[in-house]
């Protein structure tokens, strides 16, 4: 996606990113946490990953970085699911959801 | 390689203004996991997907190539791309440095092979390349360089009176003083030494057209003989490093205050940088350098002691490092306790020039 033409910046991680942050505000390793939490173990975000998927979630708005702390001499800035990133991800839940029952259906029939 | 210098390495891809902007958000990140007790944060797949990432941002930020061929040729960007066109005009200041340098070098090479009849060439062609065109080329370079990013910067509404150090209201990429200054302390030792070992070689071979190799080992290898020239210049050399290296330590508390300064302490004239001073300053960079050394080879055919005088320079030249050592300290602490950006006093006196 292109900053800001309206293309859509999503995929598995970026939806992941958005769920971890609908629930409260959290700075970059504990989205890492949380996702992991959120996947059972199964979806381990590489830092790379997580931050070029961040850049795109903060060019379409749905994503805004809020304050910086520094704990333990490392600096924490906190990200926050905008009310456009709300949108998004529920229009992007709704449609997977609408996918799994159509591939549920055809997998009920095909039994 | 230990773990964070590889990510050091691996964040290289990622644009410069996101590093400058998240560097140390993403060094924080993965220093939690190390804490957390994952040990793969630095390993090489987690670089590798770092160094992915990084591209991946490069090549969806950058503009189409329409547009690209547009700026090239002139035009202006929108400002979505505005952030990848400061990266563009900030960027390869290395390679482009490189590449003066080295027009310089050959430039200078070339002279001196005119001027000591070392070179087995034409000499007309020789004179023309050495006198003429790469000064003209290394000219171009550095020149079309300070201008590109001034027109470019103008061109889009932003404020060019700075230098590549401008003060923080033009977003430079982090505090110059101390960071560059720590690198630049060092690096200076370490070429004024390698240059000082080589540069005798060179400057014999270079001036002297009689030189051997036989000569410099017989020089150098045998002690007990004789003390010949190289060993007293080399001497000389040391003692002059050591004594400027003491002077300047001694000195350190002036010389800060003369050389370092704090970006609202300078005052901010309306004008632009003007073009004679870049002018000047490429003439010298590109010209001024090679003539002298060409003047030298000239001084040199004629007393053949004169070469060794090119190792002292080099060599004195690595006693300036403990200064620019202290300056890079004195000026974190100062950016520590003012919480301002500290700069290198000359550089804005030299973009604030009046025209």
């Amino acid at each position: 996606m292109r900053a800001g033409n309206g293309t859509k910046p999503w995929g598995e991680v970026a939806t992941l990113i958005m769920a971890a942050l609908a629930d409260a505000d959290r700075h970059g390793y504990a989205i890492v946490a949380a996702v992991r939490e959120m996947s059972n173990g199964s979806v381990e975000l590489g830092t790379g990953t997580l931050y070029g998927a961040l850049e795109r979630l903060l060019d379409a708005r749905c994503v805004s970085a809020g304050g910086d702390e520094v704990v333990d001499g490392r600096l924490r800035r906190y990200y926050h699911l905008t009310d456009h990133g709300r949108g998004v991800l529920d229009d992007e839940l709704t449609r997977a959801e609408a996918l799994a029952a159509a591939a549920r259906l055809r997998l009920a029939g095909g039994a | 390689m230990n773990g964070e210098r590889r990510l050091s390495l691996a964040m290289h891809a990622f644009p410069r203004r996101f590093r400058a902007a998240r560097g140390e958000e993403v060094r924080g990140v993965v220093a939690e996991r190390v804490a957390a007790g994952d040990t793969t944060a630095y390993s090489w797949r987690a670089c590798a997907d770092v160094v992915l990432s990084g591209w991946r941002e490069r090549l969806r930020t950058r503009p189409p190539l329409g547009r690209y061929l547009w700026y090239r040729f002139g035009g202006c960007l929108p400002t979505q791309w505005h952030g990848w066109m400061r990266d563009d005009l900030d960027g390869w200041i290395g390679a482009r440095w490189g590449l003066t340098l080295a027009t310089m070098m050959n430039a200078t090479t070339l002279m001196v092979s005119a001027l000591t009849d070392r070179f087995h060439g034409p000499f007309r062609a020789t004179i023309l390349e050495g006198f003429i065109i790469c000064p003209l080329v290394g000219m171009l370079i550095e020149w079309s360089t300070h201008r590109r990013r001034k027109d470019v910067l103008r061109q889009h509404g932003y404020n060019a009176n700075f230098g590549q150090w401008g003060p923080p209201s033009t977003a430079p990429a982090g505090p110059p003083a101390a960071h560059l200054v720590w690198r630049v302390g060092p690096t200076v030792t370490a070429y004024g030494i390698a240059l000082a070992v080589v540069a005798p070689f060179a400057a014999w071979s270079l001036f002297v057209p009689s030189f051997t190799l036989r000569h410099m080992k017989s020089g150098v290898f045998e002690w007990g003989r004789e003390v010949s020239h190289t060993v007293l210049v080399g001497s000389i050399a040391t003692v002059a490093a050591v004594v400027l290296a003491a002077i300047t330590w001694v000195l350190r508390d002036r010389l800060v205050a003369r050389l370092l300064t704090t970006a609202d302490s300078v005052r901010r004239p309306p004008w632009p940088l003007p073009v004679r001073v870049e002018v000047k300053q490429s003439f010298w960079y590109s010209t001024g350098f090679p003539a002298a050394l060409a003047v030298f080879g000239v001084v040199a055919s004629m007393l053949p002691v004169a070469p060794m005088i090119v190792p002292v320079v080099f060599l004195s030249a690595a006693g300036l490092a403990p200064i620019l050592i202290v300056l890079g300290r004195r000026a974190a602490e100062l950016e520590a306790s003012t919480g301002k950006a500290v700069w290198l006093r000359r550089t804005l006196e030299v973009s604030y020039a009046a025209p």
